[in-house]
């Protein structure tokens, strides 16, 4: 079976806008060095990493929503790490993002039942306003909220049912591959647990293939297959997630692990040294 | 046991329009101990901190209830007896150390400002205790660090300097209002390190405002779990996390996701248990308005 998504040495630059001449114009800076990845139907991956790792970067280039400066990226047996903005646009749908943010993701001047409304609109799937306005009351059962929020505007929801709305958008097309990036970070416990179960339930109904960005490597654990650890742009570790919980093979995995604060009592687990790991260094 | 460093009893907090946020809370810290305050948002928790620093947001102000500092009465003094205190006795390490540093003003001037201010020291000596603290924080180079500005800095090492100002004057309580939410985990841990150790050397009590119970598992020897602007569950932290008696406790541990255990074990708080705790906490109102 070919896999949805598959990257080969898929390197990302961004403008430095740290030495940006007087022009504005800036130098590239290469974010992602050369990352091989492939994601067979209906598997959730994880991406972890701390800040500046590049998984956000990578994730944005795995649906095209900045330009790869290197490498192959091939979606459903299509070469789009080249494709025009033109020949990209038929896929577009196929592709989508849930983000981090879901209040700064939503136009605060429509009503989220426009919203969605307007995916599908857009991409011309539905017949007519009846139809549409059908398909997202569907939608909004999908994800857990009742049909009164149809008529809601963004200010008036909660962390929670904003972010089952940015995932309710995500979703609204079908899509073959979604990308979602920190969506559970800002949220409190019990939400947060929500927003997991409703994935998990999702996933099992539609077969999702999902690309899960998160620094909480917890989370990882509860909802993905596979995880794939990122440092400074450079893959240092790929695996299912059972085994690299269990071995982790990198040191920087450890190290990831080991920081990670498990609701047990260990008053002493503050004295141990942490492993010594000079990229650790840097970023403290 | 020596006398608590702070006292809060039955502590009320209400909005101008007669809504409480916080509904009798009583929490009592020692000297040398690191006490979690833990909850959801809306739970109450930061309203606690800030009743202590006299910052109460706008329309909200004390009901009820007493807060004893080293046995004096916070809620009595007037408003320079309490400036004296804060910043020097008191002092607060915030949760997002870029909106608290002046970001047109170097480190070095920022501290040195603190210092003469609160603490009456002369420039020069100013500047060596600055460089001394910041080099307690385990920040390599002080003598460079000093003088860049916030944004040059990282967010642990911003943290560590607002650690390092927090500690300037000896305080005998810190409240630490969610300091590491914002890190990642490796630098929650070194800032987490760096915070204890600075605690332990000055023999701070901490007042210690999270959602995180893990980081309360692994910090703090007694822990208050709030909803609601109520004390929930209450008492050392061996008891709370490993046998908790309240089912808010145990359905917030179990909405707690951890790596070593299946998304099969992760539990939201059934919505029917919040529910009925929000009622009971009106209800709870209504018996405060009574008496009023």
């Amino acid at each position: 079976m070919t896999p949805v998504l598959e990257a080969e040495g898929l390197r990302v630059s961004v403008p430095d806008r740290r030495h940006s001449n007087l022009f504005g114009r800036a130098r590239q800076l290469e974010i992602v060095h050369g990352i091989d990845l492939s994601i067979a139907a209906g598997e959730v991956i994880g991406l972890v990493g701390e800040s500046g790792s590049g998984k956000t970067t990578l994730g944005r280039a795995l649906i095209r929503l900045v330009k790869p400066s290197g490498g192959k990226l091939r979606f459903e047996g299509n070469e789009i790490a080249t494709m025009s903005e033109f020949d990209l646009w038929p896929l577009r749908s196929q592709m989508q993002m849930i983000f981090q943010d879901p209040y700064s993701s939503l136009n605060p001047r429509i009503s989220v039942g426009s919203t969605l409304m307007r995916s599908f609109f857009v991409y011309g799937r539905t017949s007519s306003a009846a139809a549409r306005k059908e398909r997202t009351l569907e939608l909004l059962d999908l994800v857990g909220l009742s049909p009164e929020i149809f008529s809601r505007f963004p200010h008036q929801l909660s962390g929670g049912q904003r972010q089952r709305i940015g995932i309710a958008r995500a979703l609204a097309l079908k899509p073959k591959f979604v990308v979602a990036d920190e969506i559970v970070s800002g949220l409190d416990v019990s939400t947060q647990a929500q927003i997991l179960t409703l994935l998990r339930d999702l996933r099992e109904k539609l077969n999702l293939t999902l690309v899960f960005i998160s620094h909480d490597l917890s989370v990882i654990r509860v909802l993905c297959d596979r995880v794939v650890v990122l440092q400074q742009g450079n893959m240092v570790e790929s695996g299912p997630c059972d085994r690299v919980f269990a071995a982790p093979a990198a040191p920087y995995t450890r190290a990831l692990i080991d920081a990670i604060p498990l609701p047990d009592v260990d008053l002493h687990w503050l004295d141990e040294e942490p492993p010594d790991e000079p990229s650790l260094r840097m970023t403290g | 046991m020596s006398d608590p460093v702070i006292q809060i009893d039955n502590l009320q907090i209400r909005l101008a329009d007669g809504r409480m946020l916080l509904r009798g809370v009583s929490v009592s810290v020692s000297p040398g101990e690191v006490h979690g305050l833990v909850g959801e948002s809306g739970a109450g928790k930061s309203m606690i901190g800030r009743a202590i620093l006299g910052s109460l947001p706008e329309g909200a102000s004390i009901y009820n209830g007493r807060i004893t500092f080293d046995g004096q009465n916070l809620l009595e003094m007037n408003r320079a007896q309490h400036r004296a205190l804060m910043g020097r006795d008191i002092a607060l390490i915030p949760q997002d150390p870029l909106m608290s540093l002046n970001p047109v003003r170097r480190i070095r001037h920022q501290m040195v400002d603190l210092m003469r201010l609160r603490l009456g020291m002369e420039r020069r000596e100013a500047q060596r205790r600055a460089i001394e603290l910041l080099d307690q924080v385990s920040i390599h180079d002080p003598e460079s660090v000093i003088d860049l500005f916030p944004h040059e800095l990282s967010g642990g090492m911003r943290q560590r300097i607002l650690i390092a100002m927090a500690f300037a004057g000896k305080p005998r309580l810190i409240i630490a209002d969610e300091p590491t939410t914002a890190l990642d985990v490796t630098v929650q841990r070194t800032v987490l390190q760096v915070l204890i150790t600075m605690q332990r050397q000055n023999g701070s009590a901490v007042l210690f405002i999270t959602h995180d119970l893990g980081v309360v598992a692994k910090l703090c020897r007694c822990v208050t779990v709030l909803h609601a602007g109520r004390v929930l569950e209450q008492g050392p932290t061996s008891e709370v996390i490993s046998s908790p008696v309240h089912p808010y406790t145990r359905a917030l541990l179990a909405a707690t996701p951890r790596f070593d255990r299946p998304l099969a074990s992760l539990k939201p708080i059934p919505r029917s248990l919040t529910e009925s705790l929000w009622a009971e906490a009106r209800t709870l109102d209504h018996f405060v308005g009574a008496q009023s």
